[in-house]
């Protein structure tokens, strides 16, 4: 009785402590990780829209889903108070092999990418993570004898494939075409996850502001209506 | 003497991959390229050098029955603590080592480490141990990530071994690549350790 009463106890204390150094833990960090975490979303949204490094980004919410999570967009504008829109921007939540994978993605008016940006993921190493590889043209020999070429703005090539693609263009395939974009080897559900999230963020956009659907301020004030 | 047999034992004689045949399933994993290898090397050289020290220091603490729940909180917490300090104030190498975070909360390195060796021995002989387990791991993934990325993706660190016209054999990259690589390397361990017992035990017939 004694002995079970003492293991018990130590066991809870452990436990206790453990739980404890977590909180604090968590509680010193978290206001900086959010904070970068921010400035890192701010980033990505001018490097994913090329041309948009002076504009002023609007954040639009909507009362639609995405991938379970409420979809928000950002009107990029050429400044403030200004009626032209340069391009919009939003985040994609894709469900890859073992993460959510975060996308920053860019497109134009016309619904064309302009382009994407990984922001977090915890795939596979060596597999899923390719989704964020950059191939080097250079030799190990040239890089030995120190004749390496410098590689600046090299970008990642799965994600570059993206460029330019309209929704009906980004279905992943195996072999290389036009018609979409080239899966990982290995990492095919890696690669389909960042291609469907961009994919159905797109739809979304379209629905909201492209032509025909009408203002977007409209239809968050129809979806309004129905709450009580 | 001892220190120097705690640290060098985990290269070669008791490598955690090769002759101790743990941890395969981060080692299937990472051994895709050199930079992973490396990656996955040095974040669990770090954190078992954290858990040994820890597990260690409470020891005396510690009930035997209920040692390996207590293990496993110790560990848990730690690379959680560890995850997140790096994530607020190093975000760069958390982006680089933040993947292989998960895998190591399942190393079974790390737990056989504290169950066979920290749970019994001082602070200072399990940092040891945890440095030589460390290196050891670290190179095994080394040797193992070459032979997969040379041959799988025709690289090295990233930059091409062969030229642009190699065409790379894709499953070396691939789980099956792995396996093979990884059972030839087995097989070669073992061989050569035959060899060096034969070596060896004529000597010592002759003595006794």
């Amino acid at each position: 009785m004694r002995e079970s009463l003492n293991l018990a106890l130590t066991l809870t204390a452990i436990a206790l402590v453990a739980s404890l150094g977590l909180a604090a833990a968590y509680t010193a960090t978290y206001q900086i990780k959010e904070q970068y975490d921010l400035e890192e979303r701010e980033a990505a949204r001018r490097e994913v829209l090329p041309g948009a490094e002076d504009a002023v980004f609007e954040e639009v919410p909507t009362d639609s889903l995405v991938s379970g999570k409420s979809f928000v967009y950002y009107a990029a504008r050429a400044g403030a108070g200004s009626q032209d829109v340069l391009g919009y921007t939003f985040t994609a939540y894709g469900k890859g092999y073992s993460s959510t994978i975060v996308t920053m993605v860019g497109v134009d008016t016309e619904f064309a990418v302009t382009g994407i940006r990984i922001i977090s993921q915890q795939e596979t190493p060596g597999l899923g993570t390719k989704i964020q590889e950059i191939l080097s043209k250079n030799t190990l020999w040239q890089v030995l004898s120190g004749n390496a070429a410098e590689e600046i703005g090299a970008r990642p090539w799965f994600q570059a494939q993206f460029d330019g693609r309209g929704e009906d263009r980004l279905r992943v395939v195996k072999a290389k075409t036009d018609d979409g974009v080239m899966a990982i080897t290995g990492a095919t559900i890696s690669s389909e996850a960042v291609a469907g999230s961009v994919r159905r963020g797109i739809a979304m956009l379209r629905s909201i502001v492209g032509p025909g659907s009408g203002p977007a301020a409209d239809t968050t004030a129809v979806a309004g209506e129905g709450t009580p | 003497m001892r220190a120097m047999h705690e640290l060098v034992k985990g290269i070669y004689k008791e490598n955690p991959v090769f002759r101790i045949v743990l941890g395969l399933c981060p080692t299937l994993a990472t051994s895709t390229s050199v930079e992973n290898g490396i990656g996955m090397g040095a974040a669990a050289t770090f954190v078992l050098l954290g858990s040994n020290i820890v597990i260690a220091a409470l020891r005396k603490v510690i009930p035997g029955r209920v040692r390996i729940p207590c293990f496993i909180l110790i560990i848990a917490s730690f690379v959680t603590v560890v995850e997140l300090v790096m994530g607020a104030y190093l975000p760069e190498l958390s982006k680089a080592l933040g993947i292989f975070i998960p895998l190591i909360v399942v190393n079974c390195i790390i737990m056989a480490r504290a169950e066979a060796f920290a749970a019994k021995n001082g602070i200072w002989v399990s940092i040891l141990d945890a440095i030589g387990m460390g290196i050891g791991f670290t190179l095994a993934l080394l040797l193992i990530g070459t032979i997969r990325e040379v041959l799988g993706g025709g690289t090295f660190f990233g930059y091409m071994v062969f030229g642009p016209n190699y065409q790379p054999v894709l499953i070396m990259l691939l789980a099956p690549g792995g396996f093979i690589t990884i059972a030839l390397l087995l097989g070669f361990f073992n061989l050569l350790d035959e060899k060096m017992k034969k070596k060896t035990e004529p000597a010592r017939n002759s003595k006794g």
